[in-house]
This record gives structure tokens, C-alpha cells and sequence, in this order.
């Protein structure tokens, strides 16, 4: 009997998701999609509100990733108030904003890889959901898992310094920066955070380099899994430095293919709409983008830590250079188009934002020095951010009454969309085809392949109670066969 | 005997109608300025609020609740004798695991859930989510101006 296999919500994914696995009456399977609820109704809901208000208004957006968007809306917001398109800014307030986004950035690989990479990589895809998690990750591996507390607080502390606070952060405005970093802040995050050295940029930039260590060491074991599952050619696209170094916080479209040919060559961040479209497809409330010049079927692309590396021509900090030709030359120098490979880029990514805090916090623009800058009025503007999980489009229009009157947004999970679906089939085909009998390591290598891209659905809220997971069997006719519920 | 530092914990999204009453309880009690209460807030739990359990006698964790809770309920936390993960954030009970695992030691953690009603993409509780914040608030209060292990405890208890 045909069957369709239905894993709701996603577990270990960030809000409401579900996988739809159709098997044939062979049990082989014929078609897998992922379905998110994409919340769209946030577009609408900061029109009307003053442009001003936009950096602050859309991290209400996200509980996950609020300062990538606080960032998007001020860079968007910068074009508005004439402030130029990126490099307009003061130099206090664009390292400052650096600071906070490479903090960002910091806290959440860290945060991906030991929570909810580490367990599966670490114990493997198939171990007890019991003792696959990061409680045993402090029982096995205890120091690691210190060090990842430690370093999650760091950057958090990083936030909360640029930022002003921790949620609903107000550091940037539109033209700058609201505050300066003290002396008395620079100090604590250089010599140790309230006196302790193990919270300090040394110490950080110590433990990822010793992230990247282990995983190439789990690498080395376990080459052929993380090599061949989920994998599959793609296209892939980032923002890039205009000299092709990898620049997580602004740059120029730059997009290549599976084999590394350039397919978007350096667009000014303006002209994003000259570049991607997006496609509705009707069984998914999650649109499909695309880059338009190769149409909706041969024009979708990764976006991510992988597709970043696989992007840029190098990494300017001395350390995550030395990392990434090794990333790049285990590939040949073409891209890597290994879904579990993200892990190591987001690893790779996350001794880099270390490196470039480091370096700002050593820079003394951030003690001093002018930190907003305004020019002629501009009813238009596109912020575009690399965030954690990949590109992240801001697009506002502003009326003369100062009212934001027109709001697009492309977040990185969408662009991430049609990838993820790929990975699930990859992965579906891998694991389920020809058995008759779905066990939860099947269930949990679909998720695997799903949270390599670490997705953020960011409708969700978090209250106790909520988010049960519902797992549904049907039957070719759409009878429920079994389904199986559990708190998460 | 009488805790020295006390923490209040308040997460969730304020952004997001009655998701933010835990933050806005975390408020009312920072206002309060009391003696030995540290308050804090944050989006949600993660695994850096290990090292925060550590560095407290006791604490309580405020969030919204979709559960059945009437106006409130507090209730005593317990490490996970197994755990199972939401996504990007922690439960509770995960964060008292991980505390007790890293460093063999969990202060008393306490959850205030407060009922909630809505969850939409509006700054300011819903009229239910302010009374009851309120509620909760007033109850958390009495039990910060003079407090015990014992009365916390007892508190806890009296809900079960």
C-alpha cells in the first residue's frame, strides 16, 4: 500500500515545519517535501509605521537572529536618510555595527554546532533521541561543552554592549550607531569578561580554532557519511567584499554554479530585484527564489556558511584563511556541494568572526569619533546582510510623510528553500527506500539533513506547552495509518 | 534560612503580544528594586543560562504559558531525566540538566507561567495577559520582600 509519511512539526527547527515523505507501494520513495509556514504577515504590519522605527520593529520578527534584521533595516534605512550604500557610514559607526554583527554571527554557530550539530555528529544520526542532545554532550565531552556556554555568552555580551540591550536592541539608527564602546568594555572583552580569561577574544579565538580541529577529526572517521549524504549540485549566492573577500556584514551579489562559474559577477546590493525573483508554488506557503536569468527550474540556489565559502575568493583574517584553503582544496577549488559540509564552513566562519572582533576591538574608532552621518533624503532603500543562515534582503519604501509605505523582505531560510527540499529527498531516498518498516534514525536523518542548514522559522513563539511533535502515517487514499505524538 | 541572590528570569518575545509576559514580570520586580534580586531577560532559554543557574541561590523563571494555567502557576523545576529539544531554544528543565551536569550543582529554579491568550505580532499584552501578569507579579513580589527557601518551597507546593 502506497503511504505518505508526515513528520510535524520539525524537531530541533526553529518554529512550525513538516516533512511529507510519499512512498510508492514498494515503500521506495517518489516524492519528499518540506512545508513551512512562512509568517508573512510582518510586511504589512510595518507599513504605516514611521522609517525610523524599522531597526527596532523587525526583530520582533525573529527571538533567534533579531540584530541580522536590526541591521538589514538600518543598512536600508542608511540608503533613505542619504548615508550612502554601505560605506557612507563614520567609520565609529561601521565597526561598530561590524562589531555586533560578527558577534551575532559568533554566538550563533556556536549555538548551532554544539546544540543541535554536535549531538547528531558526536553520537551519531541513529543513537537514542535520549542521549542524542547536549546534556550528553556535557556528560561525554564536558569541556566542550563549557567552552560552548562560554562562547555563546561572549557573544551575546558583544550584543549586548553594541546593541544596548538584549532584546529589542536599539545600537543602530538610521545614518550610524547610537553609543560608543567604553574603554572600560573593550577592556573586559579583550582581558576577560568580569575578570575571567576564559572569557576573553583570546581565548575565543582558541576554542574555534579547537572547533574546527574536531570536527575535521570527525571528518576524518566518518568521511564517507558526511561526504555523500544530502549531497547534491547547486548554485550558490552571497554578498561578497568588492575584492571577492568573504564580508559577512555588506558587499556586491556574487553568484556562481555547481562547478564554480560566476553566473551573478559583483551587482551592487541596489539592484538585488535585477537579480532574484520569487516563485509561489501552491502546496507550500514558503516561496521558491531564484535567480531570474536562469529561470525558476535551473535558477534556485544555496545560500549559508557553505555557499558563502563557496563564493568568496578568501577570507581576510590570517587563521580563517589557513582554514578555508583547506576547505577549498579539499574540493579541488571548485564548490563544495556537500550538504553536511556546512558544519565545517559554519565553523570555519565562526574563527573568522573572532578574528575580526579581535581586530575591531583593538581599533580605537570605537572609542571615539562621530557616529551618525546624514545626506539628501531618498524615499528608496535595500539593506542586505550576510546573516547566520545565509542572505538576508531588507527593501522599504518611504513616502514623504516620513511612513514606511512598501516592505519586501527575503529571509535567508527562504532563500534556503528549495535546497532544504532537495536535502529531505536526498536524504529520503538515502535512508527509506525499499524498507518497510520507518524508524526513528530514518525520522531523524531527514531532520539531520534538514538542519545543516540550520533554518529559522521565525513566526514562532515560545511559550511552555506549546510545539508538540505529531508524526502521521497515511495511506495512499489519505486514511491515517498511525501517528505518534511527543513533548518537545 | 534566607537566599543571598536571588534571580528573576523573565523570556520570551515582547514583540509578540502575550509571549513577552514573562519579560514584562521581570520588569515589574526590576522597578521594585529589591535588596538581593537580580533580574534579567531574555528571548528565550539557552544553554549560556547554565552558567547563570550557577551563580544564584535561587531562581525563578518567568514565561507565557499555553497550558492550562488560569492566571498563573509556579511550580518547582527539576533537571530532565531525558530531554528532548524544541530548536534553537532550551526548556527549562534542559537548562537545570546541563547546569547540574557541567558543574554538580543546581540552585532551587522555580517556573512562573502566566496564562496567556494571544500571540500575535503586536507590541503590549492582550487585557488577559496584563491581568495576569499583574497577578503573577503581585504573588512573586510578596514572596521576594521576605524571603525563604522554605517559603518559596511552600509556595510551589501549595499550587501542585
Amino acid at each position: 500500500m502506497a503511504q505518505k509519511i508526515t513528520i510535524e512539526p520539525v524537531t530541533r527547527v526553529e518554529g512550525h515545519g513538516k516533512v511529507t515523505i510519499h512512498l510508492d507501494d514498494n515503500c521506495n520513495v517518489v516524492q519528499s517535501r518540506l512545508h513551512i509556514v512562512e509568517f508573512r504577515g510582518f510586511e504589512r504590519f510595518v507599513c504605516g509605521r514611521p522609517y525610523w522605527e524599522a531597526p527596532v520593529l523587525v526583530q520582533r520578527l525573529c527571538g533567534i537572529c533579531p540584530v541580522s534584521h536590526h541591521l538589514a533595516a538600518a543598512k536600508a534605512m542608511d540608503v533613505v536618510v542619504g548615508a550612502g550604500t554601505g560605506h557612507g557610514l563614520t567609520p565609529t559607526g561601521e565597526k561598530m555595527r561590524r562589531l555586533m554583527h560578527y558577534g551575532q554571527i559568533f554566538q550563533s554557530h556556536v549555538l548551532h554546532f554544539f546544540h543541535l550539530a554536535s549531538p547528531d555528529l558526536l553520537f551519531g544520526i541513529d543513537a537514542d533521541p535520549t542521549v542524542r542532545n547536549v546534556v550528553n554532550i556535557a556528560i561525554q565531552h564536558p569541556e566542550l561543552a563549557r567552552q560552548a556556554i562560554l562562547m555563546r555568552k561572549y557573544g551575546q555580551e558583544i550584543i549586548a554592549a553594541t546593541a544596548g540591550k538584549k532584546i529589542h536592541g536599539t545600537g543602530a539608527i538610521p545614518g550610524g550607531i547610537n553609543k560608543h564602546l567604553s574603554s572600560e568594555e573593550r577592556d573586559a572583552f579583550v582581558n576577560g569578561i568580569g575578570g575571567n580569561p576564559d572569557l576573553s577574544i583570546s581565548k575565543m579565538i582558541e576554542w574555534a580554532e579547537a572547533a574546527i580541529a574536531l570536527l575535521l577529526d570527525h571528518h576524518q572517521k566518518n568521511a564517507a557519511f558526511l561526504d555523500s549524504f544530502a549531497a547534491f549540485p547547486s548554485n550558490h549566492l552571497s554578498i561578497v567584499r568588492k575584492d571577492g573577500a568573504l564580508d559577512l556584514y555588506h558587499g556586491v551579489i556574487r553568484a556562481v554554479d555547481s562547478t564554480g562559474n560566476r553566473i551573478v559577477d559583483d551587482v551592487d546590493n541596489q539592484e538585488y530585484l535585477d537579480i532574484v525573483a520569487e516563485e509561489v508554488r501552491s502546496w507550500s506557503y514558503m516561496k521558491f527564489p531564484f535567480i531570474k536569468q536562469l529561470g525558476k527550474e535551473q535558477g534556485w540556489y544555496r545560500v549559508g556558511p557553505l555557499a558563502r565559502l563557496n563564493v568568496c575568493d578568501f577570507i581576510p583574517s590570517p587563521k580563517a584563511q589557513q582554514a578555508f584553503e583547506q576547505f577549498r582544496a579539499y574540493s579541488s577549488g571548485k564548490p563544495n556541494n556537500r550538504t553536511m559540509h556546512y558544519h565545517w564552513a559554519r565553523l570555519i566562519e565562526t574563527l573568522h568572526a573572532a578574528e575580526v572582533m579581535r581586530d575591531l576591538l583593538h581599533d580605537p574608532d570605537l572609542q571615539s569619533g562621530e557616529l551618525v552621518t546624514k545626506g539628501e533624503r531618498r524615499e528608496e532603500g535595500i539593506g542586505i546582510i550576510e546573516a547566520p543562515r545565509g542572505t538576508l534582503f531588507h527593501h522599504y519604501r518611504v513616502g514623504e510623510d516620513n511612513l514606511i509605505k512598501m516592505c519586501n523582505l527575503i529571509v535567508s531560510t527562504t532563500n534556503n528553500n528549495e535546497p532544504m527540499n532537495q536535502a529531505v529527498h536526498c536524504a529520503a531516498v538515502d535512508q527509506m527506500n525499499g524498507k518497510a518498516e520507518i524508524t526513528e534514525p530514518m525520522m531523524n536523518a531527514v531532520e539531520v539533513a534538514i538542519r545543516a542548514y540550520d533554518p529559522c522559522l521565525s513566526c514562532a513563539t515560545h511559550a511552555i506547552g506549546q510545539m508538540p511533535l505529531e508524526i502521521t502515517l497515511h495511506d495512499a487514499a489519505g486514511a491515517v495509518l498511525d501517528q505518534r505524538r511527543k513533548n518537545m | 534560612m534566607k537566599p543571598a541572590s536571588i534571580l528573576i528570569y523573565g523570556f520570551g518575545n515582547p514583540g509578540r503580544e502575550d509571549d513577552g509576559a514573562g519579560v514584562a514580570l521581570a520588569e515589574q520586580v526590576r522597578a521594585a528594586a529589591l535588596p538581593g534580586v537580580t533580574v534579567d531577560s531574555n528571548y528565550q532559554l539557552n544553554i549560556e543560562d547554565a552558567l547563570l543557574l550557577r551563580e544564584h541561590d535561587l531562581v525563578v523563571f518567568a514565561d507565557a504559558s499555553r497550558n492550562a494555567v488560569g492566571q498563573f502557576r509556579f511550580s518547582r523545576l527539576e533537571p530532565a531525566a531525558s530531554v528532548s529539544f524544541t530548536t534553537h531554544a532550551m526548556p527549562p528543565e534542559s537548562v537545570l540538566a546541563l547546569c547540574l551536569q557541567l558543574y554538580q550543582t543546581v540552585p532551587p529554579v522555580y517556573l512562573l507561567e502566566i496564562g496567556g491568550a494571544a500571540y500575535n505580532l503586536r507590541e503590549g499584552l492582550s487585557a488577559a495577559g496584563v491581568e495576569n501578569t499583574a497577578a503573577a507579579g503581585t504573588f512573586v513580589l510578596e514572596l521576594l520582600r521576605q524571603p525563604s527557601f522554605a517559603k518559596f518551597e511552600a509556595a510551589a507546593v501549595a499550587q501542585v
